[in-house]
């Protein structure tokens, strides 16, 4: 693929999905009294659309063997076999949470157009930024979505405590942002040039050598304001406050897009940005990964809502992604290469568990259980179908075998041991103790106690939006069940960071 | 009897070595077998002193790995060993869509439970039989396997490698048998049937995989499988305390589960040999560092100490016996301790060769210790459950004694140890379930004169105790009998007391008999019903097997000594 037609197909995913957008936002403003499903159904084409046009860039670059497609903006965007993983793995959570919030989307329909069109918005954003290695472009697209996702809480806004967290999601995005710039201020006064990938050689444009000082401090900025969408510390609190306060299905579709795109994000600049000055960064990702497991750990012990304990195990879960995009890092200078494979299959289950455990809390909420722990006692008695379903969720999302997370954990500690972590494993493997004994009392809850008798039905979920949940959930085990195939999937994507 | 001795003398003098044991035997075997002069084997080195070493068979090559199931004589179709891990997991799903309203339709979900624990028993059994009675000359190391990469595109391959040598079949034998006594057991159960079918099938795929299982990765994922239908089993089916005693086990297995990972992924990253299959591990040919050998070691030791009931490890899983329904105890008590004990052997010794030799001492003080803190447990205890559950403390300070000076005929009884203790542990918790059942639970002092309303049950209850101390004729017997002859050599005083611990146990076990069963009829259970036809259909099969096992030792020695193959050839290569 040359020239402009290159560029075209490399970008469709995101045309589509932008696209799709702008017929929604349009529709919305002309014809507000517009059928709910109207929109979504546009979500749901664009999404496939936007799927069927990753295939086609993944069947262009079928005989390159570097799995790179197209490089345009003189390095400045990649599209290769790693972004079309991530814009598939986007696609398959916006067709999750599409298919998820249909009840949602019955219950506000004046609000559906707006929110299909951020959630489009947003998947456009997260596959734009997947493929940007030039500075100017890449503050763009994040400013896009943050401000994205910013949105779909705030519209979504049910209740004082959803305003909360809009406005808290506004201010952690908005100090991630600012100093993700300043970062790449630095990064530009270190290189001289908006192109990141000439960290990488340790030469200013005009060949002599970057400033080491000025190189780091700018890498280190630039992950810091990138950690927030991880929901790594210490700006993880928007995390909480989102999944408390937003639809099940927004919160899901919100963090499980901020898991996939920052930890994504991060693994390619780790590899094809900051070079030289990775061992450096990473004892700051590593000491904040650690502070994310242990802290996320406890706090899922005291969690008493539902969807404070999936905040806290996906905090847990992005401390095990900075492992592993640590563990890649440190395996470009030679010591390991298995870091970004179990990060791009460990994103896989972070995403699926992330999304199925608040789309069928989002359900319990919708019958009008509740969120705390004494509205779950007895659920699974009372409704063993979905309460077995969000278990099997939880599992996957605290990393408990047989499941899909059990099997990125024990990759992405494969992959750190080999990098020289041993104690950020060690650490690991007391997060991962903490998600358990966390995770029993919920399941002790849900099916040995029977205290709670208060009437519920999960049928007011569309069973559409049910399957869906569960579907999402029995995920979890299937990624598990096909680890070989998948994880050479990834693989062969993660050859493609250069 | 004779079977047995000229079990034990083979496997002495076929591995070339204990002379001085081959000729302190020579006159007892002549009395007793009477075809001694016909064995093969009859050939020892008399005159030979030298103290016994770590006996390694003169040529005992690490078999490579098969891909294809070998043939023992019978066409068992190459996914035997998968289904006997699946079909437990399979019948789990269709219970799962099965609606428990009505008693027909529980009863349906019991059949469907207890078909597929049956068919990996059947299964099982028939492998085994198929083994022994082709011998120990046609049996190879490896009786099946099945072996087919799972991930490979990554920094070392994960095999889906199943395999079952004669140690795998006989703690398999246990497994089955125990489960399937445990479904028969709960055929009277009418609240949360489904669930309590669910979890136990689960609970069964966890343990035979775990059993099964040839590669580190896909160890640890059956065994930690466990964790969540292990809590769930004991907190909601479990009596007075079984929120404590829940969370306990559930953690304690999620902590073994976490040391294991991290053990072997040390090893497996340090090998060198970018592969988590246990063979592949054992042929590396670049070996782990010392130190960390040592540290895998004792992650590894302490993982599975945790489950092995090992003092001052030993509290976790017992409260879980106690505090869990009688079923759920028996599983406990009488598969997955043994389990962690199988995987002691299998991993522990066969993946730490040098680290065990080399701790061989602190192994054997641990097991005194565990021995005599069993001692006085039992003496301590108040209720019959307790009682029971700390016997087993006793019962795997002997297997830790065999792995402290592992040799094949302590390993052969370590193993036999595994199986016996596990069915007359099992037997005694089922055996417990129905006491209490009839009396409601009250302490043991209230308990009494039970055996003239109902004698098959105390009958019953002094076989089981009689097996749990290794009655002759039965499985413990043949057990203790190769084990202590095969540490007695290494460590002569630890053999001595360790064997004044099971006296004293002994004593115990039949102070609850007597107390139990015989003495005046007390007023209050006067209208104690004597066992069932159903509580004797799954007693039965128990008792059955811990005296086959007693009977046939001489048969099922040789099978499992097959399967100690590898074991004892790293032992060697660990000198």
């Amino acid at each position: 693929m040359n020239g402009g037609l290159g560029i075209l197909v490399g970008l469709l995913p995101a045309v589509m999905l932008a696209g799709g957008a702008s017929l929604c936002a349009a529709i919305a403003v002309a014809r507000p009294w517009t059928l709910a499903s109207l929109y979504r159904w546009i979500a749901l084409l664009s999404t496939v659309g936007a799927f069927v046009a990753s295939m086609l860039e993944l069947a262009a670059m079928t005989h390159n063997p570097s799995g790179v497609g197209q490089v345009s903006f003189g390095g400045g965007l990649m599209i290769d076999r790693f972004h079309v993983f991530g814009t598939v793995l986007v696609c398959a959570v916006l067709a999750l949470t599409v298919l998820g919030a249909q009840a949602y989307l019955r219950r506000a329909p004046t609000r559906a157009g707006a929110v299909c069109a951020l959630l489009l918005l947003s998947a456009a954003a997260s596959a734009m930024l997947l493929a940007q290695r030039e500075m100017a472009a890449f503050t763009i697209d994040l400013a896009l979505l943050i401000t994205c996702l910013v949105l779909l809480t705030a519209i979504t806004k049910t209740s004082s405590v959803t305003a909360e967290a809009a406005f808290r999601q506004v201010l952690s995005g908005g100090i991630a942002l600012a100093t993700a710039v300043y970062g790449l201020v630095l990064v530009y006064a270190a290189t001289g040039t908006t192109d990141l990938s000439r960290l990488a050689t340790g030469f200013r444009v005009n060949g002599t050598r970057v400033d080491p000082v000025l190189s780091v401090v700018g890498i280190c900025l630039v992950v810091f304001g990138l950690l927030i969408l991880v929901g790594a510390p210490p700006l993880q609190a928007w995390i909480r406050h989102l999944h408390e306060a937003a639809p099940g299905p927004i919160a899901g579709f919100s963090s499980a897009l901020g898991v996939v795109t920052g930890s994504a994000v991060l693994a390619r600049y780790a590899v094809e940005g900051f070079g030289t000055g990775s061992s450096r960064w990473t004892i700051l990702v590593d000491v904040l990964a650690v502070v994310a497991m242990l802290s996320g750990g406890i706090l899922a012990i005291r969690a008493s809502t539902i969807r404070r304990l999936i905040a806290d195990l996906s905090i847990v879960q992005g401390g095990f992604l900075l492992l592993a995009v640590t563990a890649t890092a440190k395996g470009i200078s030679g010591q390991a290469g298995a870091g970004p494979t179990a990060l791009l299959y460990a994103l896989m289950g972070a995403a699926t568990s992330l999304v199925a455990a608040l789309l069928l809390a989002g359900i319990f909420d919708a019958a009008g259980l509740g969120t705390s722990i004494d509205a779950y006692r007895g659920v699974g008695r009372r409704a063993p179908t979905t309460a077995g379903f969000l278990a099997l969720a939880l599992l996957a999302l605290a990393g408990l075998p047989p499941l899909a997370g059990f099997i990125a954990r024990l990759l992405i500690a494969e992959a750190a041991l080999d990098a020289g972590a041993g104690w950020v494993v060690a650490a690991a493997a007391v997060a991962v103790t903490l998600c358990g004994v966390a995770l029993f009392g919920w399941l002790s809850a849900m099916y040995a106690e029977d205290e709670n008798q208060a009437p519920f039905a999960v049928t007011t979920t569309p069973l559409v939006s049910r399957v869906t949940a569960w579907s999402a959930a029995a995920l979890g085990l299937l990624l598990a069940a096909f680890a070989g195939p998948l994880l050479s999937l990834a693989g062969g994507s993660a050859t493609a960071l250069h | 009897m004779s079977a047995t001795l000229h079990a034990i003398w083979s496997a002495a003098s076929a591995a070339q070595q204990a002379p001085r044991l081959a000729a302190a035997f020579q006159p007892f075997r002549a009395a007793v077998v009477p075809f001694a002069a016909t064995a093969p084997a009859a050939t020892a080195p008399a005159a030979s002193v030298a103290p016994p070493t770590i006996p390694v068979p003169a040529a005992a090559p690490v078999p490579a790995t098969n891909t294809t199931p070998t043939n023992i004589g019978v066409d068992l179709p190459s996914v035997l060993l998968s289904t006997v891990v699946w079909a437990t997991t399979a019948a789990a799903l269709v219970i799962v869509f099965l609606p428990e309203r009505t008693p027909e339709q529980r009863s349906r979900i019991r059949a469907v439970a207890l078909a597929a624990a049956a068919t990996a028993l059947g299964l099982t059994l028939i492998t085994l039989a198929s083994a022994i009675s082709l011998g120990v000359s046609a049996t190879p190391d490896q009786l099946h396997e099945e072996n087919a990469a799972w991930i490979t595109h990554f920094a070392f391959t994960i095999h889906y490698h199943l395999s079952a040598d004669g140690v795998t079949l006989c703690m398999l034998a246990l497994s089955t048998l125990v489960f399937t006594s445990v479904f028969l057991a709960a055929w009277k159960r009418q609240e949360r049937v489904r669930l309590y079918c669910g979890l136990l099938l689960l609970a069964e795929t966890s343990v035979n995989g775990a059993l099964c299982a040839a590669d580190l990765v896909l160890f640890v994922m059956f065994f930690a499988m466990q964790a969540v239908p292990l809590y769930l089993l004991i907190r909601c089916f479990g009596g007075e305390g079984s929120r404590r005693a829940a969370m306990r086990a559930g953690v304690t297995w999620l902590v073994s589960t976490v040391l294991l990972v991290v053990a072997f992924l040390l090893v497996i990253v340090h090998s060198g040999g970018h592969s988590s299959d246990l063979a592949d591990l054992l042929t590396a040919t670049t070996p782990i560092s010392d130190k960390v050998g040592i540290a895998a070691f004792w992650l590894t030791f302490t993982a599975l100490g945790l489950g092995f009931v090992i003092v001052p490890l030993h509290t976790l899983l017992l409260g879980a016996s106690a505090a869990a329904s009688s079923g759920v105890a028996a599983v406990i008590s009488g598969v997955l301790v043994r389990l962690c004990g199988y995987a002691m052997l299998r991993f522990a010794l066969g993946l730490f060769p040098a680290q065990a030799q080399r701790y061989g001492a602190a192994l054997m003080v641990l097991a005194v210790l565990s021995a005599v803190w069993g001692v006085l447990l039992t003496l301590g205890q108040r209720t019959l459950r307790r009682l029971v559950a700390a016997v087993s403390i006793g019962q795997m300070s002997l297997v830790l004694l065999a792995i402290s000076a592992p040799n094949t005929i302590s390993l052969d009884g370590a193993v036999l140890q595994l199986v016996g203790g596990g069915l007359s542990s099992a037997l005694l918790l089922l055996l417990c379930g129905i006491i209490e059942g009839r009396t409601r639970s009250v302490p043991l002092h209230r308990i009494g004169g039970l055996g003239a309303q109902a004698p098959r049950l105390g009958a019953f209850w002094i076989f089981a105790c009689l097996a749990a101390l290794g009655a002759p004729l039965l499985a413990g017997f043949s057990a203790e009998l190769m084990l202590f002859t095969g540490v007695f050599p290494v460590h002569p005083y630890a053999t001595v007391f360790v064997m004044a611990t099971i006296a004293v146990t002994t004593a115990a076990l039949i102070w609850s008999a007597q107390h139990v069963f015989m003495g005046p009829i007390r007023e209050e259970f006067a209208r104690v019903r004597d066992t069932t036809a159903l509580e004797l259909g799954y007693l039965w099969p128990l008792v059955v097997f811990l005296v086959a096992f007693g009977v046939l030792a001489g048969r099922v020695v040789p099978v499992i000594g097959t399967g100690l193959t590898r074991i004892a050839a790293s032992l060697g290569a660990g000198q």
